[in-house]
């Protein structure tokens, strides 16, 4: 009548003593840590001269920190920061990092930029996915294009789906258009902290379409998920998709804009910058800030004196900290293809500029 | 608060070693009891006070009826006070629906207002909860309830009601500490979704000191993980099937109809039992055996031996608490029948307020009446091969989860209709699933089989747990999927 006073173990075998557990977790532990150890054995990495992480794993943080160390072993200096580095309208022989190579004559500057990372994005990136650099030398990029509008600094209340969401904080500070629930938020901020989690997003976006393995199987129904992995990743020099018009700014009917740029009191990706060079900082790296060239031609008058007024500020605060940096002057308008982004010939003056920069060469002097 | 997330996995790290330490102190109740009611309060605080209202309600009530002549009368306004629950916040909607479209259709101009009026009271609580919450920097935000059906409140009115029977009977005793009377009715691990437990088993536990075994934590272990392998290996990725073709049944041909159909049934054996496993694992490492729930269903050579192994706890509360007091089997062949038909009809309804639940139930009952002669001939117990009778029960069941799964009455009739109409189309159903699918269904028939003693070894059972980690591992999908039985 009534249920048992000792009910029964359950409908299966699967049960194992403490003493068995203590041979099965190990094994489990064993999978976990050293699948994504052993796969860097299995799947070839290439490091083409001019490498930048192939357009479709801009957000497989597993493959970033794989290039970030296998930089690191060839003895490049990394350049970290956003499209802009990674040149979303250029190939990868015409990047920032590509010109300064040419002009030093070898291959010393890495291209580590991710597509659409903002500075929020970039301190998780940095604080995660990042190691140790071969001289302690980082090249790192400011982009106050993410300080433009409340929208950008993701510190408009109205919720949207802005870029690389796992990689910002999840908790605090609190980013008021991030509306994830608590649960989900929890579940990216141990994730991240977990290697085998990353190679599985590698798996899934090197392989399967950047979907899980069972909805993959959804729409290949008659495949062999294993068969899948190709072992073979995409090319450096995959274009971005949709593909970028690569013509000046002006021939694409782009029109002056008045930027509502935010207050840095408040500022989100400033608060954000600031710590991704803290952090590079108290890992022993110094760090050569490159501010800008933001596309100046483009704003409104009104915009560009308060554009100057907070490019002033980051130039302050670099100095106060004695950060090497430079401002570059603005490019040609005829160089930008809009609001930060230059065109091939931008990246070959800019690299110039910087070769030509006192501060940058001191930055490579310095012990 | 899902069990295969990470939320969960803090919540447990915080509450066990508590709840290890305190064991057999003052401070171990209370402590249950917190972590039960904050485990609860996750899906929405506001809940919180219809739990506490049932259990002071029923704690009264027993006591009352220890010490009233009048016994009768309380045990009625205790499974009546459950009843009326059960009826305003599951079948409200439902019965008002249903008597307004009556009365339009009978021309007599009358309207019962709908009872998920009261919704507007719990979210403008819940918005208040919110303020709160962002006034003191907790970034949680309760999202607005949009339907009146509260989480678990099918499972911890039954076990309720049980207690309260039983002691009417004086079969079981009354429990004369609240706080140990609380932690039964909500027990985190089998809260929302059980198994459905009696007093005699659980209560009985919770008001005794127990000790925690290597045994308890090795069963533990193995439990939590084969649930977790259940739901988030198997029902997880059967469900983007069974989505995808019964999101639109009118665009798949019969062959993708039946497989999904027949995918349907495994996610949700395979998403229930895993949940009943996770419950039973976690109970485990507290020390607590809960009643086993699934017990190879699929391998039921009959409709009664089906409901024996289908979450059983549930069904064993249908035999004791209605069927028998229906009179059962004792009053004639016509009366059994009608009994076995009303309680399988009653149980399709205890899953949720729609007529495909009525129609899942009735099925139950035709197949059960229907059988039920058949399977006690020696033709049937003896000469048919079991592989026979496996497939039949199989079948039927399959069929009937149709009207469980289906969105409407509609859709199911649709599906039903297209699956002897619909044409013969590629199904596109992964392979790699129903290969999975086999292989489980493989296990339990060696499992129940004489090769048995072959899944024994050591080696063999550490290898299968390790093969499951890794599955689970490897097909987990982004956020934790919630379970079916959530719903009911």
């Amino acid at each position: 009548m009534s249920a048992s006073l000792d009910p029964p173990f359950g409908s299966n075998d699967v049960r194992l003593s403490l003493r068995e557990w203590a041979v099965a977790l190990p094994l489990i532990a064993a999978f976990v840590v050293f699948a994504p150890i052993a796969w860097k054995a299995i799947e070839p990495l290439r490091i083409e001269p001019n490498h930048r992480q192939p357009f479709s794993l801009g957000s497989d943080y597993w493959a970033y920190n794989r290039l970030w160390h296998a930089q690191r072993d060839q003895g490049t200096v990394p350049v970290i920061g956003d499209s802009v580095i990674w040149g979303h309208y250029v190939s990868k022989d015409e990047t920032l990092s590509a010109c300064l190579n040419r002009l030093a004559g070898r291959d010393i500057y890495a291209n580590l930029g991710v597509d659409g990372i903002h500075p929020a994005a970039m301190a998780g990136l940095v604080r995660y996915y990042s190691g140790a650099t071969s001289y302690g030398m980082v090249i790192l990029h400011c982009n106050l294009l993410w300080m433009s509008s409340p929208r950008h600094d993701l510190t408009t209340e109205k919720e949207f789906a802005f870029n690389h969401p796992t990689l910002v904080p999840q908790f605090s500070p609190k980013i008021p258009c991030y509306r994830e629930t608590y649960t989900r938020r929890l579940d990216v901020a141990v994730e991240r902290l977990i290697p085998f989690h990353a190679w599985k997003s590698h798996l899934q976006i090197a392989y399967f379409g950047d979907r899980d393995i069972p909805s993959w199987t959804i729409e290949h129904p008659y495949s062999w998920p294993v068969a899948a992995v190709a072992l073979k990743l995409p090319s450096p020099n995959e274009p971005p998709s949709p593909r970028p018009d690569a013509r000046p700014w002006t021939d694409q009917g782009i029109t002056r804009q008045p930027f509502e740029w935010v207050e840095f009191e408040t500022s989100l990706q400033w608060r954000c910058f600031r710590e991704t060079v803290e952090l590079l900082r108290s890992r022993g790296n110094r760090v050569f800030v490159l501010l800008g060239p933001f596309n100046e031609h483009m704003l409104t008058d009104e915009s560009r004196a308060l554009y100057a007024a907070r490019k002033q500020v980051v130039a302050d605060w670099l100095k106060a900290n004695g950060i090497p940096h430079l401002v570059p002057d603005p490019l040609p308008s005829a160089l930008y293809a809009d609001a930060s982004h230059p065109l091939a010939e931008g990246y070959k003056l800019l690299a110039h500029q910087l070769f030509d920069n006192v501060a940058f060469t001191r930055f490579h002097r310095r012990p | 608060m899902l069990f295969h997330t990470w939320l969960f996995a803090l919540f447990f790290c915080i509450v066990y070693p508590v709840y290890v330490l305190t064991r057999g102190t003052w401070f171990e109740k209370p402590w249950l009891l917190l972590a039960s009611y904050i485990f609860y309060a996750s899906w929405n605080p506001v809940f919180l006070v219809l739990i506490i209202y049932s259990t002071v309600v029923d704690y009264a009530v027993v006591w009352r009826m220890e010490v009233s002549p009048r016994r009768g009368l309380w045990l009625a306004l205790g499974v009546g006070n459950h009843i009326f629950l059960l009826g305003f916040f599951k079948y409200g909607g439902f019965i008002v629906e249903n008597f307004n479209a009556l009365f339009a259709r009978l021309g007599l101009g009358w309207e019962i207002p709908d009872p998920n009026g009261v919704l507007s009271y719990v979210n403008f609580v819940s918005e208040r909860i919110n303020h709160l919450l962002a006034a003191i920097g907790i970034p949680y935000h309760l999202a607005p309830q949009t339907t009146l059906l509260i989480v678990g409140i099918s499972f911890y009115t039954f076990q309720s009601m049980s207690y309260i029977i039983d002691c009417y009977r004086g079969i079981a005793r009354r429990e004369k500490q609240f706080l140990v009377y609380a932690a039964y009715v909500c027990f985190f691990p089998q809260l929302v979704a059980g198994p459905i437990e009696r007093s005699s088993n659980l209560l009985r536990q919770l008001g005794s000191r127990r000790t925690i075994t290597g045994e308890d934590i090795g069963d533990g272990l193995s439990l939590f993980l084969v649930g977790l392998f259940k739901k988030v290996a198997m029902a997880d990725f059967l469900a983007l099937y069974v989505d995808k073709v019964y999101g639109s049944p009118a665009q798949f041909g019969a062959p993708a109809l039946i497989l999904a159909t027949v995918a349907f049934g495994w996610q949700v054996y395979f998403d229930f039992a895993g949940y009943t496993d996770m419950a039973r694992g976690i109970a485990r490492l507290m020390g607590i055996r809960l009643v086993l729930n699934f017990n190879n269903p699929y391998l039921a050579t009959g409709f009664g031996d089906f409901w024996r192994r289908w979450h059983i706890s549930l069904s064993s509360w249908f035999r004791d608490y209605i069927y028998i007091p229906l009179g059962g089997n004792r009053r004639g062949e016509v009366l059994t029948h009608v009994n076995m038909a009303a309680t399988m009809v009653i149980s399709g309804l205890w899953h949720g307020a729609s007529w495909t639940f009525v129609i899942w139930g009735a099925l139950h009952a035709a197949y059960r009446v229907l059988t039920r002669n058949l399977e006690a001939t020696a033709f049937y117990r003896e000469r048919l091969p079991d592989g026979v009778k496996r497939a039949f029960v199989f079948a039927c069941v399959t069929f009937a989860w149709i009207f469980f799964r289906a969105r409407s009455l509609d859709d199911a009739w649709l599906i039903v209709r297209r699956i002897f109409t619909g044409g013969w189309t590629d199904p596109r159903c992964p392979i790699v699933i129903f290969g999975l699918v086999a292989a489980v269904w493989l296990y339990q028939h060696l499992y129940e089989s004489d090769a048995r003693a072959w899944l024994r070894p050591a080696p063999v059972r550490v290898a299968i747990v390790v093969f499951m980690a890794v599955c689970t591992f490897m097909c987990a999908q982004s956020g934790g999927q919630p379970f079916i039985y959530f719903q009911f």
